[in-house]
């Protein structure tokens, strides 16, 4: 298993966060969404190959 | 079993990572969860690849039809998919989202059940015309 990803997305949280309140606090609202919405689209790049090995080997083993 | 443990404490560490996770970005959260999912999920399957080879072995030894056995292997495997979805969108608060992959899965199965059912039908007009 690798715990190495669950880091790296806690870590994407924990900054896409900071960087979201520092925006917010500033005033610029707009670069803050933008920022959330980048750190999301980073995450999901991530994770995409993995729910694409889940499935690979769910019809492997299956026999989909 | 080395396997087990370290999955075990993934979990709980993503667990923790979850609960540390700011409001802010809730969305991220749904994502971590759906990373552990896939990597537990993908441990626990692989567990599960001795199992299947065993019901071939036996399902060869007991004549029993190939076809039949397949689409309850299959049958399996669309339940527990839909299970982990559903899951999910419950947690992540879309209970709407639940509902209809749990439908999805039940309308699958019955696609599924469909030659087995004509079978039968077959078999029992066949009884009847024999009587």
């Amino acid at each position: 298993m690798d715990i190495d990803l669950i880091f790296k997305i806690a870590a994407i949280g924990i900054i896409v966060s900071i960087l979201n309140q520092v925006l917010s606090r500033s005033g610029r609202e707009e670069q803050a969404t933008m920022t959330t919405l980048a750190g999301l689209v980073v995450v999901l790049m991530m994770i995409t190959q993995k729910i694409a090995d889940l499935f690979d080997l769910v019809k492997n083993l299956f026999g989909f | 079993m080395d396997l087990f443990v370290r999955t075990i404490v993934g979990v709980l560490i993503a667990t923790v990572l979850y609960l540390a996770l700011p409001k802010q970005v809730k969305e991220l959260s749904v994502v971590l969860t759906i990373a552990v999912c896939c990597m537990v999920g993908g441990v626990a399957f692989s567990f599960l690849r001795p199992v299947f080879d065993f019901i071939d072995q036996l399902s060869a030894i007991s004549n029993l039809s190939n076809p039949m056995i397949k689409t309850l292997i299959k049958a399996v495997g669309i339940c527990l998919i839909s299970e982990f979805a559903s899951a999910i969108c419950t947690d992540s608060g879309n209970a709407a989202m639940a509902k209809l992959i749990q439908f999805a899965t039940t309308a699958l199965l019955l696609s599924l059940t469909i030659p087995f059912l004509t079978q039968l039908i077959g078999i029992v007009e066949n009884l009847l015309t024999e009587m």
